[in-house]
């Protein structure tokens, strides 16, 4: 129930990631990222992008997840 | 015939599925049909709202919006992971709370805090209006599915009729967790047909992506960025539509209470997979971009008619694509209304009936609940029907509305001196604008969207506000901010 210390940090962390996930999918980032060659794996670079971030923001939770939760954690 | 066979085989499950999970559950709790009574499982949870925002829109709206707007949407897989990144915070900080003070609803949440019964009636309005809006756009998927794929043989009022009268019969019955095991039938079929169709026209009409991606480009250099002076969205437009999304997502009340369903590790392990939805939705895209060249554009009535004008004219009539794409579409536009309409039915009995008539019994309320289901799906199926809208103006317009909600429902966790004419000023004002720039107006300033607009003066005016008047006791705002 009671944050301890470790886990508010991962929150500011979170908020943070959260922040930057927006950026690089929107403005300005995504803007530096937004043509259409190279296509990657069939995929214009600036779709390509955004599946990269999505895939990297699935690693990032992961690893706020193990973080917070991983060696049994409380519930 | 086949295709008519495989949408009435799925419908049966999806019905049987939906009735049995109510089985030996308290039938009178209010607690049980609203939340499970706060325990459903992970896997459940994580079909049950990635089925619940993979609507209708994501199959007709999405690949229409790809054929007409090219780089536009790919607004579609940036909000659905952006959208509900949030909840990995604000869901297990509501899910206490809510398990505390006994919530059910995202208005009993902001009423308690701001101690205003006139705001929880306020929320309850807007959101069962929004649900109406919303749940329209989803029979008018269901009942164009149907009449496309049967070539007129199931008429547009009765394929409308029979699925969503499959959903209102589940979930007045079996509550949220009607809802929940349905999707999981519901989320499975709709990914594997989204990819499986996806995939076959791309390449059945260009040969693979490289290609078909190569050739739109060659044909319009700007259709596939984001920016540019051929560009079909500006990238003040592109970004304003995913901030409103990121923050104003989670509002959607549906979603809001699903953080009362379950504990603070599956939150945490459901919002993992949602960047992965976000990827799972490109394939969806695809369909679009593959009629870029294909079809032209008028012959289509509307760009939402796209996927099944594909499919009778492009592929020719395989009774095995059209079953499967019909169920795997039936399924997108079922997973939403199961929700959404449960999602209305509660706020409808907590927020409007039981906020203005306190004393109501727990019996009571549940017959209200489960009366809305009927009374709400009528309104909606009537709606649909007879009134007439574009897919994905519905939808945004509905949407607009519910990010308003933001400043209040962030603010009770981040801010001690929010207050409720605050709260309820800001709403007014967001509203205001959203519904002023999105149907009165042409343009908006510096092309920024709608519901950004509203937002940002929504939270100016929230803020202002608060301060001059005085706050709620100094302990509930504390045990809010520090939940």
């Amino acid at each position: 129930m009671k944050p301890s210390h470790g886990r508010r940090n991962a929150t500011r962390a979170y908020i943070v990631f959260l922040i930057a996930a927006l950026t690089l999918m929107t403005v300005p980032v995504f803007t530096f990222a937004d043509r259409v060659e190279p296509l990657v794996l069939g995929l214009p670079f600036n779709l390509f992008w955004i599946v990269l971030v999505e895939a990297g923001a699935f690693l990032a939770v992961l690893a706020f997840y193990l973080f917070e939760h991983g060696r049994g954690g409380d519930s | 015939m086949f295709a008519l066979g495989a949408m009435l085989v799925y419908l049966a499950l999806a019905f049987a599925l939906g009735l049995l999970a109510g089985r030996k559950r308290s039938f009178w709790s209010v607690s049980e049909y609203a939340v499970a009574d706060r325990g459903l499982g992970f896997i459940v949870v994580w079909f049950m709202m990635g089925g619940t925002v993979f609507s209708a829109f994501a199959f007709l709206g999405g690949p229409g919006m790809a054929f007409s707007e090219g780089a536009a949407a790919y607004f579609v897989p940036a909000y659905l992971a952006l959208g509900i990144l949030p909840w990995y915070v604000l869901g297990p900080k509501v899910g206490r709370i809510g398990a505390r003070k006994n919530f059910v609803t995202l208005g009993e949440f902001v009423g308690d805090r701001y101690r205003s019964r006139a705001l929880t009636v306020l929320i309850g309005v807007i959101s069962v209006l929004a649900f109406i809006q919303y749940l329209t756009l989803q029979i008018k998927g269901m009942a164009f599915i149907f009449s496309i794929l049967t070539e007129g043989a199931i008429p547009y009022w009765f394929g409308a009729l029979l699925a969503y009268g499959i959903v209102v019969a589940y979930v007045a019955s079996s509550g949220v967790r009607g809802a929940a095991w349905s999707d999981v039938l519901q989320g499975a079929l709709m990914l594997i047909v989204a990819w499986a169709v996806g995939f076959y026209l791309v390449y059945t009409l260009h040969g693979g992506p490289s290609d078909m991606f190569s050739a739109i480009a060659s044909e319009r250099p700007d259709f596939l960025t984001i920016g540019r002076d051929g560009s079909p969205m500006s990238s003040m437009a592109f970004f304003t539509v995913i901030a409103v999304s990121a923050l104003g997502f989670l509002m959607w009340p549906h979603l809001f209470t699903k953080s009362y369903t379950t504990t603070e590790k599956r939150i945490k392990l459901t919002t993992l997979a949602f960047p992965l939805f976000g990827i799972f939705l490109v394939p969806v895209l695809f369909v679009g971009f593959a009629g870029i060249g294909v079809v032209a554009p008028d012959a289509l009535g509307s760009s939402d008619e796209l996927l099944p004008y594909l499919i009778t004219n492009e592929l020719g009539a395989s009774g095995w694509l059209y079953g499967l794409i019909g169920a795997g579409s039936l399924a997108a536009a079922m997973s939403s209304s199961d929700a959404i309409t449960h999602g209305g039915s509660v706020s409808f009995g907590r927020d409007i009936c039981r906020a203005l008539m306190p004393g109501l019994s727990e019996r009571a309320q549940i017959w209200i609940m489960r009366l809305a289901v009927v009374g709400i799906g009528a309104a909606a199926y009537w709606l649909s029907i007879f009134g007439a809208a574009g897919i994905i103006a519905l939808l945004v317009g509905a949407y607009g509305s519910i990010a308003q909600f933001v400043p209040a429902v962030y603010g009770a966790l981040i801010w001690k001196r929010g207050t409720a004419a605050g709260a309820i000023s800001g709403l007014v004002v967001g509203i205001g604008l959203n519904y002023y720039y999105q149907i009165v107006a042409d343009a908006t300033p510096w092309d920024m969207n709608a519901g950004f607009i509203g937002l940002l003066c929504n939270i100016a005016v929230f803020v202002l506000v608060s301060r001059f008047t005085s706050p709620v006791d100094d302990a509930l705002a504390e045990e809010y901010r520090r939940a």
